[in-house]
């Protein structure tokens, strides 16, 4: 249920995820129209104000609560953590300066100097323990990510010393944004249980703090001048809520904002003249998983008929105006940056079966099952995800010749996130947005026959979990990426999760202003500290 | 100058010495038909409430996980939810509680921020007050002067043109209309903001304010030019109309005297239905002009099951059509004699009514 929680909590973000603009973007990911070959740079000038528009309101600024992606993209300008993700996806310092792992169990952060909170009082050890608390705590949305954790002490006046249960090779990317963003002790005192209301707001140590907050109208930050990194050149932000497509473009083209994030694909076109649009991978996955241990989706024919009918170029053109990639694995090649060179995984990737779109082959996939005179299935997604709905309506137009009847019905987020639990729906979608920059968050819960509670596919191999019971106790991350891929590239081919393609999403920002290192970790970072007018 | 009279012998042809107000009143609002009124409004109320709290204990699964929300259920956390809300009283108990929690204020915290409900609701009230108060009133300039036009001019092309008018209104989605009226107005002309309820209370609030109040009046404004003109229409084939003007009492008397007199109650119970229209209205247009109010707490409460919130916004919303039902009922005995009820009609009133 742990990870599960963590896949709802990702999801929860889905209709309002949000990406960096990348005019640097590495990956062949990017074929934005207006995305730049060469790093975009800005000049140290100060910028007094600035208003972006976020596509859906938050109800409360604390993560705990409401772990959807907008949540962080406004918690991650205001608190930190121990560690930080850069906007690539690498772990960097954040509140520790350094740390190191002792054992496999141990692992120890030793705490910048100078830090303080935006009222002034420096940043301890205390204020570390009382954050993870919270982050512990029952009624923590973030609960799941420290349940392997046996202790958490200070060691010394700028140490802490966190000891697992048992072995978690995952476990350096729990002290990071998504799943620990550290308040101060009094903080968390005074406000138990309404952290993050109108009212009380958040207490960070963070480049900006937050002036004021109501759910859907915006968010007041303003520069922290005491943060102990590079001081930001804009001074003040305000995060408007503007839920309307339309609104949203003529407050861009009147110039009542100055730019907007998280564009959805068919609307990012329009913006082109008001604003610089840019796209970028924001890693998320959209996949079917088939239930394979009962029928009909136990025979690997059906499973393969469903891959052939899926015509996934299709809906990356038509329905994604081509801003997003054909998937083969549930783990985006950009998941694997820190592991492994981008070679050896381009070239692992390559190997796997494609299953090109086509009826025939479909057709021959499902006369060699026992299904062969077709059957019916229901598939549910989420009234956020549109393009989830499109996709499955495609899918159920190539289905119908092969004499398969896919139901496809909309549900509200909520429900569907209630059903994504195996054994519920012989089919589902599974759409996830990692939030950290590691394989193992998708591999372990979703590939591995012990992870009953998260395992949709209820996918049992017992080479694929040899690898990656291996990868969990790997000493070198080379050593623990060939493991991880390993588990990949044996369960492609089981086909228990079709994967139909990895998403990217478009920002619109005035051409007056540039978001520097731009990445698809961009937002869940101080993105704002890196905000720069234009050389 | 000559007042009408009624035709029979009566009390009535005698001039009636002029009764201090409250008499008057009295007479107009008998006290029992005022407290029947009022029971049968607390009476709904209550009904309504019932329903209301009934929300928890129907939706689906135990409320004891519906109120804990997104966090994780442990036994010591789904413990903890039964003791604050008492879930293990009988169902009975939990309502008085809740209901005597309520009429003091004390409408529970969100599942979604743990905020106070009340807190909430009294953020969002005042904006969403001014919002249906101003498009009810550019809903009432516009509706009843172009409706009284309309029905003077019954089937000819003054009529016909402003009943087209009200159909495309009245057809146009409010995002849509709000939409042209942003576009109109922010981006072409540069007059108005765009979105946003403005900083401040005062000026700017208003000036945000235009644009989504005239989109939300503009939605309802077909209704009160429906009513008005029908009414009109009516009112004009009388015959008490017709043996007034065959008189030679002038147009003008005529028409402000007889004729709106008696667009008054049909036109007021359908203000009734327009504030109530107004309140539904909200949602959409606080989705596109982007402002915090009630209608935009009700769809993401909805959404988020956040029960405590639906109860208390359903409750609220309830309550101001009751009291908006409550008010045309007491109005309509000031404004028709006709309407008083038989037995506290005093027979000098009576003929009052018919002359």
């Amino acid at each position: 249920m742990l990870r599960m929680t963590g896949a709802a909590f990702g999801t929860l973000g889905a209709a309002v995820i949000l990406s960096a603009c990348s005019p640097q973007q590495k990956d062949t990911a990017a074929h934005g129209g207006t995305s730049e070959a060469t790093p975009a740079k800005g000049t140290d000038a100060p910028i007094d104000s600035l208003t972006l528009a976020l596509p859906s309101s938050i109800s409360t600024l604390d993560v705990s609560r409401e772990a959807g992606i907008l949540n962080y993209t406004v918690a991650a300008l205001v608190q930190e953590s121990l560690l930080s993700i850069s906007p690539t996806g690498r772990l960097e310092p954040g509140l520790a300066e350094k740390w190191d792992q002792l054992d496999a169990r141990t692992y120890v952060y030793t705490l910048r100097r100078g830090a303080v909170f935006s009222d002034g009082a420096p940043v301890t050890t205390d204020d570390v323990l009382a954050s993870i608390e919270a982050a512990r705590d029952t009624t923590s949305g973030l609960a799941y990510a420290w349940a392997n954790v046996a202790s958490v002490r200070a060691t010394g006046e700028r140490e802490v010393t966190i000891t697992l249960s048992s072995p978690d090779a995952a476990f350096s990317w729990t002290p990071t944004p998504g799943t620990l963003l550290i308040s101060s002790k009094a903080f968390l005192a005074k406000h138990k249980g309404k952290v993050g209301t109108s009212q009380t707001l958040l207490l960070g140590s963070g480049p900006y703090k937050v002036t004021s907050f109501a759910a859907d109208d915006g968010v007041q930050l303003e520069r922290n001048d005491a943060w102990w990194g590079r001081k930001p050149a804009l001074r003040s932000l305000k995060l408007s809520f503007i839920p309307d497509a339309g609104t949203r473009l003529v407050a861009m083209k009147s110039g009542s904002i100055d730019g907007a994030l998280d564009l959805p694909a068919d609307e990012a076109g329009s913006w082109t003249s008001a604003a610089e649009v840019t796209y970028t991978s924001d890693r998320s996955v959209v996949s079917l998983a088939f239930d394979t241990s009962r029928a009909p989706f136990d025979d690997p024919h059906v499973r393969k008929a469903f891959a052939y009918a899926a015509d996934r170029p299709g809906m990356v053109a038509g329905i994604l105006h081509g801003k997003a990639d054909v998937a083969t694995s549930l783990v985006s090649p950009e998941m694997w940056g820190d592991l492994l060179p981008a070679a050896d995984t381009e070239s692992a990737y390559a190997a796997l079966t494609p299953y090109p779109f086509g009826l025939d082959a479909a057709k021959a996939e499902l006369a060699e099952s026992a299904h062969k005179d077709g059957f019916t299935v229901e598939l549910t997604y989420p009234n956020s995800g549109p393009q989830l709905g499109t996709a499955a309506l495609a899918l159920a137009g190539s289905l119908k010749s092969l004499g398969i009847t896919l139901k496809v019905k909309e549900v509200t987020l909520e429900q569907w996130i209630a059903d994504l639990v195996p054994g519920r729906k012989p089919l589902q979608f599974l759409w996830y947005f990692p939030v950290t920059g590691d394989p193992a968050e998708l591999t372990n819960p979703y590939l591995q026959s012990s992870a009953t509670a998260t395992n949709l596919a209820h996918y049992r191999n017992t080479a694929v979990d040899r690898a990656l019971a291996a990868a969990t106790t790997a000493t070198g991350t080379a050593e623990r990426g060939r493991f991880l891929l390993d588990a990949v590239k044996a369960a492609a081919a089981d086909l228990p999760y079709l994967p139909l393609w990895w998403a990217q999403t478009a920002t619109a920002l005035s051409k007056d202003v540039v978001l520097e290192q731009p990445g698809p970790f961009a937002l869940v970072g101080p993105w704002a500290a890196r905000i720069r007018r234009t050389a | 100058m000559t007042p009408p009279r009624s035709p029979g012998p009566g009390p009535a042809n005698r001039p009636a010495p002029q009764r201090p107000w409250h008499v008057r009143l009295g007479a107009a609002l008998p006290l029992r038909y005022v407290l029947r009124r009022l029971a049968g409004t607390a009476g709904l109320l209550a009904v309504l409430s019932a329903a209301v709290f009934a929300l928890l204990r129907v939706a689906p699964g135990d409320p004891a996980r519906t109120l804990l929300g997104t966090r994780s259920a442990t036994p010591q956390a789904l413990a903890a939810v039964r003791a604050d809300h008492h879930l293990d009283d009988p169902v009975a108990e939990q309502y008085g509680r809740w209901l005597a929690d309520a009429l003091h204020g004390r409408l529970g915290t969100s599942i979604r921020t743990g905020q106070d409900v009340t807190a909430v609701l009294g953020d969002r009230l005042a904006l969403s007050a001014q919002l249906v108060l101003l498009g009810f009133a550019v809903a009432v300039a516009l509706g009843l002067p172009l409706g009284v036009l309309a029905g003077l001019r019954a089937r000819r092309p003054a009529d016909r043109a402003v009943q087209s008018l009200a159909v495309v209104t009245l057809s146009t989605p409010v995002f849509a209309g709000g939409l042209v009226l942003i576009y109109v107005f922010s981006l072409m002309l540069g007059w108005l903001p765009a979105y946003g309820p403005g900083s401040g209370g005062g000026g700017d609030r208003l000036l945000h304010l235009v644009l989504p109040a005239a989109t939300l009046g503009l939605s309802v404004t077909a209704v009160l030019v429906k009513l008005t003109r029908a009414a009109v229409v009516r009112e004009l084939a009388r015959e008490h109309v017709t043996f007034a003007l065959a008189r030679g009492i002038p147009t003008r008397r005529v028409l402000i005297r007889y004729v709106l007199r008696g667009t008054v109650v049909p036109v007021s119970t359908g203000i009734g239905l327009v504030l109530a229209y107004l309140l539904a209205g909200t949602v959409m247009v606080e989705q596109v002009f982007a402002l915090p109010g009630l209608g935009q707490l009700l769809v993401g409460s909805v959404t988020f099951k956040d029960v405590p919130v639906v109860q208390a916004e359903a409750l609220l919303i309830a309550a101001l059509v009751c009291l908006a039902n409550l008010t045309t009922d007491l109005v309509h005995p000031l404004a028709d004699p006709r309407l008083r009820t038989a037995a506290a009609t005093a027979p000098a009133d009576r003929d009052k009514g018919q002359a």
